[in-house]
Protein backbone atom coordinates (compact mmCIF):
# COMPACT_ATOMS: atom_id res chain seq x y z
CA UNK A 1 0.00 0.00 0.00
CA UNK A 2 2.30 2.65 0.55
CA UNK A 3 4.68 1.21 -2.29
CA UNK A 4 1.93 2.51 -4.28
CA UNK A 5 1.30 6.14 -5.67
CA UNK A 6 -0.70 8.01 -3.73
CA UNK A 7 -3.00 8.76 -6.48
CA UNK A 8 -6.53 10.28 -6.21
CA UNK A 9 -7.36 6.50 -7.45
CA UNK A 10 -5.49 4.83 -4.76
CA UNK A 11 -6.63 7.37 -1.85
CA UNK A 12 -10.37 6.76 -2.67
CA UNK A 13 -10.08 2.89 -3.28
CA UNK A 14 -8.14 2.28 0.20
CA UNK A 15 -10.68 4.81 1.55
CA UNK A 16 -13.70 2.68 0.37
CA UNK A 17 -11.77 -0.96 2.29
CA UNK A 18 -11.48 0.75 5.33
CA UNK A 19 -15.15 2.04 5.49
CA UNK A 20 -16.00 -1.73 4.19
CA UNK A 21 -13.77 -2.87 7.38
CA UNK A 22 -15.28 -0.78 10.26
CA UNK A 23 -18.74 -2.06 8.75
CA UNK A 24 -17.94 -5.64 9.23
CA UNK A 25 -16.55 -5.13 12.73
CA UNK A 26 -19.63 -3.68 13.32
CA UNK A 27 -22.21 -5.42 12.49
CA UNK A 28 -20.07 -8.16 13.81
CA UNK A 29 -20.46 -7.02 17.34
CA UNK A 30 -23.63 -5.49 16.33
CA UNK A 31 -25.84 -8.90 18.37
CA UNK A 32 -23.96 -7.36 21.61
CA UNK A 33 -25.96 -4.92 21.22
CA UNK A 34 -28.97 -7.02 22.72
CA UNK A 35 -27.28 -8.33 25.17
CA UNK A 36 -28.91 -8.22 28.11
CA UNK A 37 -26.61 -9.04 31.05
CA UNK A 38 -29.33 -10.21 33.28
CA UNK A 39 -30.17 -13.04 31.04
CA UNK A 40 -27.07 -14.11 32.20
CA UNK A 41 -27.68 -13.80 35.64
CA UNK A 42 -26.66 -10.42 36.08
CA UNK A 43 -23.63 -8.85 37.17
CA UNK A 44 -23.93 -10.15 40.54
CA UNK A 45 -24.20 -13.58 39.42
CA UNK A 46 -21.05 -13.43 37.04
CA UNK A 47 -18.91 -11.63 39.97
CA UNK A 48 -20.36 -14.12 42.95
CA UNK A 49 -17.94 -16.88 44.07
CA UNK A 50 -17.92 -20.88 43.21
CA UNK A 51 -21.00 -22.39 45.65
CA UNK A 52 -18.21 -24.51 47.55
CA UNK A 53 -16.26 -21.46 48.28
CA UNK A 54 -19.19 -19.33 49.51
CA UNK A 55 -19.49 -17.90 52.79
CA UNK A 56 -23.37 -17.89 54.81
CA UNK A 57 -23.38 -13.91 54.04
CA UNK A 58 -22.40 -14.57 49.79
CA UNK A 59 -25.03 -17.61 49.94
CA UNK A 60 -27.54 -15.23 51.69
CA UNK A 61 -26.41 -12.38 49.41
CA UNK A 62 -26.86 -15.06 46.30
CA UNK A 63 -30.25 -16.71 47.40
CA UNK A 64 -32.09 -12.54 47.31
CA UNK A 65 -30.37 -12.03 43.97
CA UNK A 66 -32.21 -15.65 42.85
CA UNK A 67 -35.60 -14.55 44.53
CA UNK A 68 -35.11 -11.05 42.81
CA UNK A 69 -34.57 -12.43 39.96
CA UNK A 70 -37.34 -15.42 39.64
CA UNK A 71 -39.62 -12.10 40.37
CA UNK A 72 -38.36 -10.03 37.55
CA UNK A 73 -38.33 -12.84 34.47
CA UNK A 74 -41.39 -14.55 35.87
CA UNK A 75 -43.57 -11.96 37.94
CA UNK A 76 -43.88 -14.67 40.88
CA UNK A 77 -42.81 -14.39 44.78
CA UNK A 78 -40.78 -17.24 45.84
CA UNK A 79 -38.10 -18.15 48.10
CA UNK A 80 -35.09 -19.80 47.42
CA UNK A 81 -33.20 -21.79 49.40
CA UNK A 82 -29.67 -23.73 49.97
CA UNK A 83 -31.04 -27.13 51.56
CA UNK A 84 -27.44 -29.21 52.23
CA UNK A 85 -26.78 -32.77 52.20
CA UNK A 86 -28.22 -34.94 55.28
CA UNK A 87 -25.27 -36.96 57.41
CA UNK A 88 -25.42 -40.88 57.04
CA UNK A 89 -27.69 -40.68 53.66
CA UNK A 90 -26.95 -41.70 50.34
CA UNK A 91 -29.61 -41.93 47.85
CA UNK A 92 -30.41 -44.61 45.66
CA UNK A 93 -32.66 -45.18 43.11
CA UNK A 94 -34.01 -48.84 41.59
CA UNK A 95 -36.86 -48.67 38.67
CA UNK A 96 -38.70 -52.54 38.07
CA UNK A 97 -39.29 -52.49 34.28
CA UNK A 98 -41.73 -55.32 34.85
CA UNK A 99 -43.75 -52.50 36.11
CA UNK A 100 -42.97 -49.90 33.92
CA UNK A 101 -45.92 -49.39 31.47
CA UNK A 102 -44.29 -46.24 29.54
CA UNK A 103 -47.04 -43.51 30.45
CA UNK A 104 -44.48 -40.79 30.50
CA UNK A 105 -45.63 -39.10 33.65
CA UNK A 106 -42.86 -39.30 35.32
CA UNK A 107 -41.65 -37.02 32.70
CA UNK A 108 -44.00 -34.24 33.15
CA UNK A 109 -43.78 -34.61 37.17
CA UNK A 110 -40.34 -33.99 36.70
CA UNK A 111 -40.75 -30.94 34.26
CA UNK A 112 -43.60 -29.21 36.85
CA UNK A 113 -41.23 -30.04 40.20
CA UNK A 114 -37.97 -28.81 38.70
CA UNK A 115 -39.03 -25.89 36.49
CA UNK A 116 -37.46 -27.26 33.44
CA UNK A 117 -37.99 -24.59 30.41
CA UNK A 118 -41.40 -25.73 27.95
CA UNK A 119 -39.78 -24.41 25.05
CA UNK A 120 -37.40 -25.28 23.98
CA UNK A 121 -38.39 -28.60 25.77
CA UNK A 122 -36.12 -29.63 28.41
CA UNK A 123 -37.25 -32.99 30.56
CA UNK A 124 -34.21 -35.42 32.66
CA UNK A 125 -36.16 -38.18 31.89
CA UNK A 126 -36.38 -39.99 29.05
CA UNK A 127 -38.60 -43.26 28.40
CA UNK A 128 -37.27 -45.64 25.43
CA UNK A 129 -39.67 -47.82 24.33
CA UNK A 130 -37.56 -51.02 23.67
CA UNK A 131 -37.89 -53.89 21.44
CA UNK A 132 -38.17 -57.25 23.28
CA UNK A 133 -34.90 -59.16 22.44
CA UNK A 134 -32.02 -56.32 23.45
CA UNK A 135 -30.71 -53.73 26.17
CA UNK A 136 -29.15 -51.55 23.79
CA UNK A 137 -30.47 -47.97 24.77
CA UNK A 138 -29.55 -47.46 20.91
CA UNK A 139 -32.00 -49.24 20.16
CA UNK A 140 -34.95 -47.61 21.88
CA UNK A 141 -37.49 -45.20 20.33
CA UNK A 142 -37.56 -42.20 22.38
CA UNK A 143 -40.74 -40.93 20.82
CA UNK A 144 -42.94 -43.50 20.60
CA UNK A 145 -46.89 -41.77 20.66
CA UNK A 146 -49.13 -44.43 20.92
CA UNK A 147 -52.44 -43.46 22.30
CA UNK A 148 -52.39 -46.10 24.93
CA UNK A 149 -49.57 -48.12 26.46
CA UNK A 150 -48.28 -50.43 27.54
CA UNK A 151 -47.64 -51.83 23.89
CA UNK A 152 -47.14 -55.53 24.03
CA UNK A 153 -44.00 -55.86 21.68
CA UNK A 154 -42.26 -53.61 23.35
CA UNK A 155 -40.69 -53.21 27.16
CA UNK A 156 -40.48 -49.46 28.38
CA UNK A 157 -37.17 -48.50 30.00
CA UNK A 158 -36.72 -44.42 31.49
CA UNK A 159 -33.37 -43.01 31.58
CA UNK A 160 -32.66 -40.65 33.36
CA UNK A 161 -29.30 -39.13 35.55
CA UNK A 162 -27.54 -42.39 37.47
CA UNK A 163 -26.11 -40.04 39.98
CA UNK A 164 -23.00 -42.31 39.26
CA UNK A 165 -20.39 -42.96 42.08
CA UNK A 166 -17.19 -42.75 39.25
CA UNK A 167 -18.74 -39.93 37.09
CA UNK A 168 -17.70 -39.15 33.86
CA UNK A 169 -19.56 -35.63 33.62
CA UNK A 170 -17.85 -34.13 36.63
CA UNK A 171 -14.50 -35.52 35.82
CA UNK A 172 -14.43 -33.22 31.85
CA UNK A 173 -15.50 -29.88 33.65
CA UNK A 174 -13.14 -27.70 33.07
CA UNK A 175 -14.26 -24.90 35.84
CA UNK A 176 -15.47 -27.70 37.93
CA UNK A 177 -18.60 -26.06 38.24
CA UNK A 178 -20.30 -30.23 38.31
CA UNK A 179 -19.53 -32.31 41.44
CA UNK A 180 -20.87 -34.95 43.16
CA UNK A 181 -22.86 -33.71 46.99
CA UNK A 182 -22.06 -36.77 50.47
CA UNK A 183 -25.63 -37.93 49.64
CA UNK A 184 -24.34 -38.84 46.18
CA UNK A 185 -26.05 -36.30 44.11
CA UNK A 186 -24.10 -35.26 41.06
CA UNK A 187 -25.23 -31.27 40.97
CA UNK A 188 -24.33 -28.13 38.76
CA UNK A 189 -23.60 -24.67 39.90
CA UNK A 190 -25.58 -22.74 37.37
CA UNK A 191 -24.09 -20.05 37.70
CA UNK A 192 -20.11 -21.16 37.56
CA UNK A 193 -21.48 -23.35 34.66
CA UNK A 194 -19.39 -21.82 31.33
CA UNK A 195 -21.79 -23.50 28.76
CA UNK A 196 -19.44 -26.09 27.20
CA UNK A 197 -21.57 -29.08 27.28
CA UNK A 198 -18.33 -31.69 27.61
CA UNK A 199 -20.11 -32.66 30.54
CA UNK A 200 -23.16 -33.59 27.91
CA UNK A 201 -21.12 -35.28 25.66
CA UNK A 202 -19.50 -37.40 29.12
CA UNK A 203 -22.10 -38.61 29.98
CA UNK A 204 -22.99 -42.17 28.58
CA UNK A 205 -27.00 -41.78 29.96
CA UNK A 206 -28.03 -38.74 27.99
CA UNK A 207 -28.69 -37.08 31.49
CA UNK A 208 -27.60 -33.82 30.81
CA UNK A 209 -29.32 -30.64 29.25
CA UNK A 210 -28.27 -27.20 28.08
CA UNK A 211 -30.10 -24.59 27.42
CA UNK A 212 -29.80 -23.18 24.38
CA UNK A 213 -32.53 -20.57 24.67
CA UNK A 214 -33.68 -18.60 27.47
CA UNK A 215 -35.59 -21.29 28.89
CA UNK A 216 -39.15 -20.20 29.23
CA UNK A 217 -41.93 -21.41 32.01
CA UNK A 218 -45.62 -20.08 31.55
CA UNK A 219 -46.29 -18.00 34.58
CA UNK A 220 -49.99 -19.19 34.87
CA UNK A 221 -47.98 -22.58 35.97
CA UNK A 222 -45.65 -21.02 38.50
CA UNK A 223 -48.60 -19.17 39.48
CA UNK A 224 -50.89 -22.87 40.10
CA UNK A 225 -48.05 -24.14 41.57
CA UNK A 226 -47.80 -20.94 44.06
CA UNK A 227 -51.42 -21.42 44.68
CA UNK A 228 -51.03 -25.08 45.61
CA UNK A 229 -48.08 -24.85 47.55
CA UNK A 230 -50.22 -21.85 49.61
CA UNK A 231 -53.14 -24.22 49.50
CA UNK A 232 -50.79 -26.99 51.97
CA UNK A 233 -49.76 -23.95 53.80
CA UNK A 234 -46.38 -23.95 52.23
CA UNK A 235 -44.24 -21.07 50.26
CA UNK A 236 -43.22 -21.61 46.45
CA UNK A 237 -39.68 -22.69 46.89
CA UNK A 238 -36.85 -22.74 44.58
CA UNK A 239 -33.47 -24.66 45.61
CA UNK A 240 -29.95 -23.00 44.86
CA UNK A 241 -28.57 -26.55 43.25
CA UNK A 242 -31.63 -28.10 41.58
CA UNK A 243 -35.37 -26.55 40.76
CA UNK A 244 -34.75 -22.69 40.53
CA UNK A 245 -35.16 -21.27 36.99
CA UNK A 246 -31.67 -21.44 35.25
CA UNK A 247 -30.10 -19.03 32.82
CA UNK A 248 -29.75 -19.21 28.83
CA UNK A 249 -26.36 -21.29 28.24
CA UNK A 250 -25.87 -23.13 30.98
CA UNK A 251 -26.20 -27.52 31.45
CA UNK A 252 -28.82 -28.99 33.58
CA UNK A 253 -29.34 -32.52 35.18
CA UNK A 254 -32.23 -34.27 37.78
CA UNK A 255 -31.20 -33.79 41.03
CA UNK A 256 -32.95 -36.86 42.82
CA UNK A 257 -35.07 -33.44 43.54
CA UNK A 258 -32.91 -32.87 46.19
CA UNK A 259 -34.85 -29.72 47.90
CA UNK A 260 -37.73 -32.69 48.52
CA UNK A 261 -35.38 -35.57 48.88
CA UNK A 262 -33.06 -33.81 51.73
CA UNK A 263 -35.98 -33.10 53.64
CA UNK A 264 -37.73 -36.65 53.89
CA UNK A 265 -39.65 -36.58 50.91
CA UNK A 266 -40.04 -39.18 47.52
CA UNK A 267 -38.95 -37.52 44.31
CA UNK A 268 -41.65 -36.37 42.44
CA UNK A 269 -41.33 -38.79 39.45
CA UNK A 270 -41.80 -41.72 42.27
CA UNK A 271 -45.04 -39.78 43.59
CA UNK A 272 -46.81 -40.05 40.40
CA UNK A 273 -45.73 -43.01 39.09
CA UNK A 274 -49.17 -44.74 38.84
CA UNK A 275 -47.77 -48.08 38.78
CA UNK A 276 -45.43 -48.10 41.78
CA UNK A 277 -42.06 -49.02 39.01
CA UNK A 278 -40.30 -46.28 40.73
CA UNK A 279 -38.18 -46.84 44.63
CA UNK A 280 -36.11 -44.55 46.58
CA UNK A 281 -34.33 -44.21 49.04
CA UNK A 282 -31.21 -44.37 52.02
CA UNK A 283 -29.09 -47.23 50.63
CA UNK A 284 -27.09 -46.88 54.46
CA UNK A 285 -30.55 -47.78 55.80
CA UNK A 286 -30.47 -51.76 55.73
CA UNK A 287 -34.29 -51.79 56.57
CA UNK A 288 -35.68 -48.96 53.39
CA UNK A 289 -37.38 -50.13 50.54
CA UNK A 290 -34.32 -49.79 48.14
CA UNK A 291 -32.31 -51.92 50.50
CA UNK A 292 -35.21 -54.70 50.89
CA UNK A 293 -35.04 -54.68 46.83
CA UNK A 294 -31.49 -54.86 46.03
CA UNK A 295 -31.34 -57.76 49.07
CA UNK A 296 -34.08 -59.56 47.26
CA UNK A 297 -34.10 -58.68 43.19
CA UNK A 298 -32.51 -59.69 40.16
CA UNK A 299 -30.99 -55.77 40.26
CA UNK A 300 -28.62 -54.32 37.24
CA UNK A 301 -27.04 -51.62 36.72
CA UNK A 302 -26.98 -49.95 33.21
CA UNK A 303 -23.84 -49.60 30.88
CA UNK A 304 -21.92 -51.65 33.43
CA UNK A 305 -18.67 -52.11 31.35
CA UNK A 306 -18.37 -48.37 31.80
CA UNK A 307 -17.67 -48.74 35.55
CA UNK A 308 -19.50 -45.57 36.35
CA UNK A 309 -20.99 -47.09 39.09
CA UNK A 310 -24.72 -46.11 39.33
CA UNK A 311 -26.69 -45.14 41.95
CA UNK A 312 -29.82 -46.30 39.67
CA UNK A 313 -30.60 -50.19 39.71
CA UNK A 314 -33.11 -51.58 37.07
CA UNK A 315 -35.05 -55.23 38.52
CA UNK A 316 -37.36 -57.25 37.35
CA UNK A 317 -39.76 -59.33 39.44
CA UNK A 318 -40.38 -63.00 38.99
CA UNK A 319 -42.98 -63.12 36.86
CA UNK A 320 -43.60 -60.10 34.01
CA UNK A 321 -47.67 -58.94 34.35
CA UNK A 322 -49.66 -61.01 32.30
CA UNK A 323 -49.90 -60.74 28.35
CA UNK A 324 -52.23 -57.57 28.25
CA UNK A 325 -53.63 -59.38 24.92
CA UNK A 326 -55.55 -62.08 27.32
CA UNK A 327 -58.23 -59.47 28.70
CA UNK A 328 -60.07 -56.92 26.73
CA UNK A 329 -61.62 -54.38 29.56
CA UNK A 330 -61.99 -51.82 26.59
CA UNK A 331 -66.05 -50.53 26.76
CA UNK A 332 -66.46 -52.50 29.69
CA UNK A 333 -68.78 -51.32 32.23
CA UNK A 334 -67.38 -48.96 34.79
CA UNK A 335 -63.91 -48.88 32.39
CA UNK A 336 -62.84 -44.86 31.84
CA UNK A 337 -62.77 -44.36 28.61
CA UNK A 338 -59.14 -43.43 27.39
CA UNK A 339 -58.93 -40.52 25.53
CA UNK A 340 -56.21 -38.02 24.90
CA UNK A 341 -56.81 -34.98 26.75
CA UNK A 342 -53.35 -32.86 25.73
CA UNK A 343 -50.30 -32.61 23.33
CA UNK A 344 -50.21 -32.82 20.19
CA UNK A 345 -51.21 -37.34 18.83
CA UNK A 346 -49.07 -37.46 15.68
CA UNK A 347 -49.30 -40.67 14.19
CA UNK A 348 -50.93 -43.92 14.78
CA UNK A 349 -49.53 -46.73 16.81
CA UNK A 350 -48.36 -49.20 15.09
CA UNK B 1 -10.32 -4.52 -10.91
CA UNK B 2 -11.77 -7.67 -9.53
CA UNK B 3 -10.32 -5.53 -6.15
CA UNK B 4 -13.06 -3.21 -6.86
CA UNK B 5 -15.50 -5.86 -7.35
CA UNK B 6 -14.39 -8.01 -4.25
CA UNK B 7 -14.94 -4.25 -2.11
CA UNK B 8 -18.29 -3.57 -3.87
CA UNK B 9 -19.62 -7.41 -2.77
CA UNK B 10 -17.81 -6.87 0.72
CA UNK B 11 -19.75 -3.44 1.30
CA UNK B 12 -23.17 -4.24 0.35
CA UNK B 13 -22.61 -7.60 2.60
CA UNK B 14 -21.72 -5.58 5.46
CA UNK B 15 -24.54 -2.93 4.58
CA UNK B 16 -27.14 -6.12 4.65
CA UNK B 17 -25.27 -7.31 7.86
CA UNK B 18 -25.93 -3.74 9.40
CA UNK B 19 -29.15 -3.11 8.16
CA UNK B 20 -30.61 -6.10 6.90
CA UNK B 21 -30.94 -8.96 8.56
CA UNK B 22 -32.53 -9.70 11.96
CA UNK B 23 -31.86 -11.97 14.74
CA UNK B 24 -31.39 -15.97 14.00
CA UNK B 25 -35.07 -17.61 13.60
CA UNK B 26 -35.11 -20.74 14.97
CA UNK B 27 -37.67 -22.81 14.92
CA UNK B 28 -39.10 -24.71 17.81
CA UNK B 29 -41.71 -27.33 18.41
CA UNK B 30 -44.80 -26.81 19.44
CA UNK B 31 -45.28 -27.25 23.27
CA UNK B 32 -47.07 -29.89 24.47
CA UNK B 33 -48.82 -28.46 27.19
CA UNK B 34 -49.18 -30.51 30.74
CA UNK B 35 -50.61 -28.82 33.42
CA UNK B 36 -49.80 -29.13 37.38
CA UNK B 37 -53.59 -31.04 37.63
CA UNK B 38 -52.50 -34.01 34.56
CA UNK B 39 -49.19 -34.62 37.24
CA UNK B 40 -50.74 -35.09 40.55
CA UNK B 41 -49.82 -38.14 42.24
CA UNK B 42 -53.20 -39.70 42.23
CA UNK B 43 -53.71 -43.68 42.60
CA UNK B 44 -55.49 -45.34 39.57
CA UNK B 45 -58.88 -45.62 41.76
CA UNK B 46 -60.31 -44.92 44.47
CA UNK B 47 -61.24 -47.69 46.83
CA UNK B 48 -63.86 -49.02 49.15
CA UNK B 49 -63.19 -47.79 52.79
CA UNK B 50 -64.57 -49.38 56.29
CA UNK B 51 -68.30 -49.24 56.03
CA UNK B 52 -69.08 -49.00 52.13
CA UNK B 53 -72.10 -46.92 51.59
CA UNK B 54 -74.38 -46.87 48.54
CA UNK B 55 -76.85 -43.98 47.35
CA UNK B 56 -80.46 -46.24 46.73
CA UNK B 57 -82.89 -43.09 45.82
CA UNK B 58 -81.57 -40.13 47.29
CA UNK B 59 -80.42 -42.24 50.62
CA UNK B 60 -77.85 -43.47 51.90
CA UNK B 61 -77.84 -46.95 52.82
CA UNK B 62 -75.20 -49.84 53.83
CA UNK B 63 -75.11 -53.09 52.48
CA UNK B 64 -76.86 -55.03 54.95
CA UNK B 65 -79.73 -52.66 54.31
CA UNK B 66 -80.68 -54.76 51.34
CA UNK B 67 -78.67 -58.07 52.13
CA UNK B 68 -80.20 -58.15 55.75
CA UNK B 69 -83.40 -59.71 53.44
CA UNK B 70 -81.61 -60.68 50.08
CA UNK B 71 -79.04 -63.84 50.40
CA UNK B 72 -77.59 -64.34 47.57
CA UNK B 73 -76.07 -67.55 46.07
CA UNK B 74 -72.42 -68.63 45.50
CA UNK B 75 -72.17 -66.84 41.77
CA UNK B 76 -73.01 -63.88 40.53
CA UNK B 77 -76.59 -63.94 39.90
CA UNK B 78 -77.52 -62.85 36.68
CA UNK B 79 -81.24 -61.38 37.19
CA UNK B 80 -79.80 -59.09 39.68
CA UNK B 81 -81.40 -55.60 39.59
CA UNK B 82 -78.22 -54.10 41.70
CA UNK B 83 -74.27 -54.23 40.89
CA UNK B 84 -75.44 -54.38 37.51
CA UNK B 85 -71.34 -52.75 36.66
CA UNK B 86 -70.17 -55.53 38.30
CA UNK B 87 -68.08 -58.07 36.22
CA UNK B 88 -65.45 -60.77 36.89
CA UNK B 89 -62.19 -61.48 35.28
CA UNK B 90 -59.99 -62.42 37.91
CA UNK B 91 -59.12 -65.96 36.75
CA UNK B 92 -60.07 -68.92 38.55
CA UNK B 93 -61.79 -67.01 41.60
CA UNK B 94 -65.36 -66.07 40.07
CA UNK B 95 -67.34 -66.51 42.89
CA UNK B 96 -68.84 -63.52 45.24
CA UNK B 97 -68.37 -64.80 48.28
CA UNK B 98 -64.86 -66.22 48.15
CA UNK B 99 -63.90 -62.29 49.25
CA UNK B 100 -67.47 -61.18 50.39
CA UNK B 101 -68.75 -62.04 53.57
CA UNK B 102 -71.94 -63.57 53.65
CA UNK B 103 -73.24 -62.93 57.16
CA UNK B 104 -72.47 -59.17 57.15
CA UNK B 105 -72.17 -57.59 53.63
CA UNK B 106 -70.56 -54.37 54.86
CA UNK B 107 -67.32 -56.73 55.28
CA UNK B 108 -64.94 -59.11 52.69
CA UNK B 109 -63.93 -62.75 53.98
CA UNK B 110 -61.46 -64.40 54.40
CA UNK B 111 -61.28 -68.27 53.01
CA UNK B 112 -62.07 -69.59 56.63
CA UNK B 113 -64.92 -66.88 56.40
CA UNK B 114 -63.50 -64.91 59.08
CA UNK B 115 -64.81 -61.15 58.51
CA UNK B 116 -62.19 -58.58 57.26
CA UNK B 117 -62.93 -55.05 56.82
CA UNK B 118 -63.15 -53.23 53.63
CA UNK B 119 -59.69 -51.17 53.52
CA UNK B 120 -57.90 -54.39 55.27
CA UNK B 121 -58.02 -55.78 51.51
CA UNK B 122 -54.09 -56.72 51.68
CA UNK B 123 -55.12 -59.61 54.36
CA UNK B 124 -57.65 -60.69 51.86
CA UNK B 125 -55.69 -60.95 48.89
CA UNK B 126 -52.46 -62.18 50.51
CA UNK B 127 -54.51 -65.43 50.53
CA UNK B 128 -53.38 -66.19 46.95
CA UNK B 129 -51.31 -63.86 46.42
CA UNK B 130 -47.92 -65.18 48.19
CA UNK B 131 -44.87 -63.79 46.28
CA UNK B 132 -46.75 -60.11 45.95
CA UNK B 133 -47.46 -60.08 49.10
CA UNK B 134 -44.37 -60.76 50.40
CA UNK B 135 -42.94 -58.00 47.99
CA UNK B 136 -45.80 -55.17 48.72
CA UNK B 137 -44.80 -55.86 52.56
CA UNK B 138 -40.70 -55.17 51.98
CA UNK B 139 -42.03 -52.51 49.75
CA UNK B 140 -40.69 -53.99 46.32
CA UNK B 141 -44.42 -54.26 44.83
CA UNK B 142 -46.82 -51.07 44.82
CA UNK B 143 -46.85 -47.61 45.43
CA UNK B 144 -45.22 -45.67 48.42
CA UNK B 145 -45.88 -42.15 48.62
CA UNK B 146 -45.22 -39.44 51.41
CA UNK B 147 -41.98 -39.67 52.73
CA UNK B 148 -38.87 -41.44 52.46
CA UNK B 149 -37.65 -41.18 55.84
CA UNK B 150 -40.50 -42.07 58.37
CA UNK B 151 -38.80 -39.70 61.05
CA UNK B 152 -39.77 -36.69 59.25
CA UNK B 153 -43.35 -37.23 57.64
CA UNK B 154 -45.84 -39.81 56.85
CA UNK B 155 -45.55 -42.80 54.77
CA UNK B 156 -48.38 -43.79 52.60
CA UNK B 157 -48.40 -47.47 51.83
CA UNK B 158 -51.20 -48.00 49.24
CA UNK B 159 -53.30 -50.76 49.41
CA UNK B 160 -53.83 -53.56 46.42
CA UNK B 161 -57.27 -52.32 45.57
CA UNK B 162 -56.32 -48.60 45.21
CA UNK B 163 -54.44 -49.75 41.91
CA UNK B 164 -56.20 -53.25 40.97
CA UNK B 165 -59.94 -53.78 40.64
CA UNK B 166 -60.36 -56.55 42.58
CA UNK B 167 -63.36 -57.82 40.13
CA UNK B 168 -60.94 -57.49 37.33
CA UNK B 169 -57.17 -56.63 38.37
CA UNK B 170 -54.99 -57.01 35.75
CA UNK B 171 -53.80 -53.94 34.51
CA UNK B 172 -55.60 -51.66 32.14
CA UNK B 173 -54.24 -49.70 29.42
CA UNK B 174 -52.94 -46.57 30.50
CA UNK B 175 -53.30 -43.09 28.72
CA UNK B 176 -49.43 -41.71 26.83
CA UNK B 177 -48.22 -38.54 28.14
CA UNK B 178 -47.11 -36.68 25.04
CA UNK B 179 -43.31 -37.56 24.02
CA UNK B 180 -40.46 -35.09 23.71
CA UNK B 181 -40.60 -32.69 21.08
CA UNK B 182 -37.01 -31.83 20.67
CA UNK B 183 -35.69 -34.80 18.83
CA UNK B 184 -38.22 -35.09 16.05
CA UNK B 185 -36.13 -34.93 13.19
CA UNK B 186 -35.41 -38.76 14.27
CA UNK B 187 -38.30 -40.49 12.42
CA UNK B 188 -40.03 -43.12 13.47
CA UNK B 189 -38.92 -45.92 11.02
CA UNK B 190 -34.84 -45.11 12.62
CA UNK B 191 -36.11 -46.13 16.19
CA UNK B 192 -36.99 -49.20 17.96
CA UNK B 193 -37.96 -51.56 15.25
CA UNK B 194 -35.24 -52.84 13.55
CA UNK B 195 -33.70 -55.58 16.03
CA UNK B 196 -37.11 -57.70 16.22
CA UNK B 197 -35.45 -59.54 13.48
CA UNK B 198 -34.17 -63.47 13.78
CA UNK B 199 -36.00 -65.39 16.39
CA UNK B 200 -37.55 -62.42 17.83
CA UNK B 201 -38.95 -61.57 14.64
CA UNK B 202 -40.40 -64.75 13.94
CA UNK B 203 -42.32 -65.07 17.50
CA UNK B 204 -43.74 -61.86 16.88
CA UNK B 205 -44.86 -63.36 13.56
CA UNK B 206 -46.12 -66.32 15.63
CA UNK B 207 -47.97 -64.82 17.93
CA UNK B 208 -49.37 -61.80 16.15
CA UNK B 209 -51.93 -63.44 14.37
CA UNK B 210 -53.18 -65.14 17.12
CA UNK B 211 -53.53 -61.70 19.54
CA UNK B 212 -55.39 -60.29 16.63
CA UNK B 213 -57.60 -62.80 16.56
CA UNK B 214 -57.81 -62.77 20.66
CA UNK B 215 -58.35 -59.01 20.32
CA UNK B 216 -61.13 -59.49 17.85
CA UNK B 217 -62.87 -62.35 20.31
CA UNK B 218 -62.36 -59.68 23.34
CA UNK B 219 -63.89 -56.61 21.58
CA UNK B 220 -67.01 -59.15 20.19
CA UNK B 221 -67.64 -59.93 23.86
CA UNK B 222 -66.93 -56.62 25.76
CA UNK B 223 -69.83 -55.18 22.90
CA UNK B 224 -72.21 -58.14 23.81
CA UNK B 225 -71.55 -57.63 27.47
CA UNK B 226 -72.08 -54.19 27.43
CA UNK B 227 -75.25 -54.45 24.94
CA UNK B 228 -76.90 -56.91 27.24
CA UNK B 229 -76.39 -54.62 30.01
CA UNK B 230 -77.48 -51.43 28.10
CA UNK B 231 -80.92 -53.86 27.15
CA UNK B 232 -80.95 -54.25 30.87
CA UNK B 233 -80.99 -51.24 32.01
CA UNK B 234 -83.39 -50.10 29.59
CA UNK B 235 -85.53 -52.83 30.63
CA UNK B 236 -85.80 -51.82 34.20
CA UNK B 237 -86.17 -48.30 33.91
CA UNK B 238 -82.56 -47.64 35.26
CA UNK B 239 -81.18 -44.29 34.13
CA UNK B 240 -77.12 -45.06 33.46
CA UNK B 241 -74.82 -43.97 36.07
CA UNK B 242 -77.47 -44.12 38.94
CA UNK B 243 -76.36 -46.56 42.20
Amino acid sequence: MLARPSTRRNFLRSGVQVVAGMGAFVSALKPLADFDVDTLGGVEGFLQKHYKEMSADDMKASLARIESDVKRRFDVDVVARDIKPVDGVEFVYALNLSRCVGCRKCVHACVQENNQSRSPEIQYIRVLEMPKGTLDIEKGNHHYDRPTVPDEDHFYMPIQCHQCDDPPCTKVCPVEATWTEPDGITVVDYDWCIGCRYCEAACPYWARRFNFAEPTIPKEELIAKKDAAEAKGEQLEVNYLSNRPRPVGVVEKCTFCLHRTREGKMPACLEVCPVGARKFGNILDSTSEVAQILKTKRVFVLKEELGTNPRFFYYFDERYPQDSSQKSFEGMPGMPEITRTHGASKGEPK
Amino acid sequence: MHQTVLTAVFLALAGWFLVGSGPADIPLAERNVVTLEMVQPTTLRTPLGPNPTIIVGGVKKTCQTCHEIWDSGVRQNKSLVQHLDTWLSHGENDNCLSCHNREDRGMLSDREGNPIPFGDSAALCSQCHGPTWRDWQSGAHGRTNGYWDKSKGEQVRQQCVACHDPHHPAFPQLETFPAPNTLRQITDEHAGDHVLEGPIGRFREVIRSEREAKAEANAKEAAAKRAALDAKYKELGIERGEK
